[in-house]
């Protein structure tokens, strides 16, 4: 068999069993391995494994990830969302839809402190949909709306898609953040673009008399200035080059921990909670990422990426048209498959393919993150309807049903990030 | 019993090796700006700790069965077909961490047999890919005993 037509039949393979339920990550390794061990022999092959598993494993890079991890995790239980979301309702308590808004900038907030979709929509979804529907939304409006809003933590700095984006390409993950902040504004103002298009839904519910916050608002500045400050030291500190990212985890989480003791909002009991969760996740993203690390190794000597690449740029079509179609091929993905399983299994096809059409690496990781977001909301996969869906009751159908007018916005960004990429490219080149 | 095992080697990697991790990431920066003190060991150290992090948390989970995967089809398999697929899965899951296992074994002998170690401190690298070997093993474990449950019917 020519390595062509192995790099084809692994690939066919790796994607049966990852349909029929075998982990992605387990899929990704012994997909490379015995592709490895028919192209090179199977000595190879084990060697091809251990160096990966190893050299990932101890990569300084990815130190960034549980750190980064383990962030989300003590913000979400030291409840300093809550603070933020508090404070934007009592400001936009007269905007029509104001509640809507307050959950959007809120989760923009939030994200902007924790790089992790799913921590946002548990956080958020506990803290805004009960006070929507109190007011009088709908169960699928409100629900719909943090859904959707909490995809903003992925793209706004700090994200762990764009560390693990970072470290697969050996792109530089402290410009990825800085190339996330414009986009990630530009998304938070089309959410609540679409929240002030729907308000006549939600202008009903404002009618209705405001649930006051017991607790005064000066002690929520607490939680603002905190998110504040975190944003500023960690972000801050990448943009001028003091930290590296992997350094800039650790001065975030010693952040989070010295003010969530000084505030009294971290029990013992939610400590030990974020951190087995934080190794528990760390673990799994770990397996994908040095199981893609292995295959897309493997991809490159059978020469199967050079022939994608060969074949997309002989189509007679414009670099716009092909990544208006690679956007339509991740959302089919991702109607089918997790959000990291989809960035591994395409970045060793779709990375050489939008750098041959002319497109910085910086610019990809951040359009394949927004797709990304996009994923995480569209059926039957969408994971943060399904967290949702967990943390307040209200059905998956009937979120699904209320996210598509947030799914039109973010794929219009998609568009508008395709035809004006300087969106993400420009701020990172001023900290060249 | 695998469970306890499980839980003892979580508890170390969660409340011992994570912290130390985020702590020393830290102190390192501070220690560099502040007192201009930086850690010349500091690197080699955090990235075995990651190591340990990252590959030390795969047997649990593989046990509570938490690896990102498709569950496009499950629906399917509720039948007595569809217990046998599942353990199956778990069968073929378990047989690639083995292999992975096998790889770093000889990859910790390659390590004794040479005396590599870290570039600043001298740490060996042989346990620590000797752990990776360890925790692969336990996965192929935990992944059989997901196996055994679900051909009972129990998973």
């Amino acid at each position: 068999m020519d390595p062509l037509t192995l790099g084809i039949v692994v690939m066919s393979g790796m994607l049966v069993v990852v349909l029929l339920g075998l982990p992605v990550g387990y899929a990704l390794l012994g997909a490379g391995t015995v592709g490895y061990a028919v192209l090179s022999g199977p000595s190879q092959a084990l060697t091809q494994v251990g160096l990966a598993l190893w050299d990932n494993g101890t990569n300084f890079l990815f130190i960034a990830v549980p750190l980064f991890i383990l962030m989300g995790q003590l913000i979400f239980h030291a409840g300093l969302a809550e603070d933020i979301f508090a404070l934007a309702q009592r400001a936009l308590r007269r905007l029509p839809g104001g509640l809507g808004v307050s959950t959007v900038l809120a989760s923009a907030g939030f994200g902007a402190v924790t790089g992790s979709s799913v921590a946002a929509v548990a956080t958020m979804g506990n803290i805004a949909v009960p006070q929507m529907i109190k007011r009088g939304y709908s169960d699928k409006l409100a629900a719909a709306t943090v859904a959707s809003a909490a995809t903003l933590a992925i793209i706004i700095p700090p994200s762990v898609p764009l560390v693990i984006y970072g470290v697969w390409s050996e792109t530089s993950i402290g410009a990825l953040f800085i190339a996330g902040i414009v986009p990630g504004l530009i998304l938070m103002l089309a959410f609540v673009a679409t929240v002030m298009v729907q308000r006549r839904q939600y202008a009903s519910a404002a009618s209705l008399p405001l649930g006051e916050s017991e607790r005064p608002l000066s002690s929520h500045a607490v939680g603002l200035v905190s998110v504040i400050v975190i944003f500023v030291v960690v972000i801050g500190g990448i943009y001028a080059g003091m930290f590296t990212p992997t350094e800039a985890s650790g001065i975030g989480v010693a952040s989070v921990v010295l003010i969530a003791l000084a505030s009294r909002r971290l029990s013992l009991v939610a400590l030990r909670a974020a951190l087995k969760e934080t190794i528990r996740t760390s673990a799994a993203i770990f397996l994908i990422l040095t199981g893609g690390i292995i295959l897309s190794r493997f991809l490159v000597q059978t020469r199967l990426t050079d022939a994608v690449v060969g074949l997309v740029s002989g189509l007679d079509a414009s670099p716009q048209v092909v990544l208006l179609a690679l956007a339509l091929v991740y959302l089919l993905l991702g109607a089918i498959m997790d959000t990291f399983g989809m960035l591994i299994l395409t970045l060793p096809l779709v990375l050489p393919i939008t750098v041959a059409l002319g497109y910085d690496p910086i610019w990809t990781g951040i359009y394949l993150t927004i797709l990304m977001e996009i994923a995480m909301l569209t059926p039957p996969i969408g994971l943060n309807v399904f967290v949702l869906e967990r943390a307040t009751g209200v059905p998956a159908s009937r979120i699904f049903a209320g996210v598509w007018p947030f799914v039109l916005a973010s794929l219009a960004v998609v568009v508008l990030l395709i035809y004006v990429p300087q969106i993400a490219t420009w701020l990172p080149e001023t900290m060249r | 019993m695998m469970q306890r095992v499980i839980d003892f080697l979580e508890g170390w990697i969660a409340y011992l090796i994570l912290p130390g991790l985020a702590v020393l990431v830290a102190a390192d920066v501070v220690l560099r700006y502040v007192l201009n003190l930086p850690l010349r060991w500091g690197n080699d150290v955090k990235e075995l700790l990651l190591l340990l992090v990252v590959v030390g948390a795969l047997p649990g989970v593989g046990l509570a069965d938490q690896h990102i995967r498709v569950g496009l089809f499950d629906r399917f398999f509720r039948n007595r077909a569809g217990q046998i697929w599942v353990a199956l899965r778990h069968v073929l899951t378990g047989l690639v961490a083995l292999a992975i296992g096998y790889a770093v074994l000889l990859m910790a002998l390659d390590m004794f047999r040479y005396g590599d170690r870290a570039e600043m401190i001298a740490i060996s690298f042989w346990p620590f890919a000797g752990f990776v070997a360890l925790t692969a093993g336990l996965s192929a474990l935990a992944e059989f005993v997901r196996a055994s449950r679900a051909v009972r019917g129990d998973d």
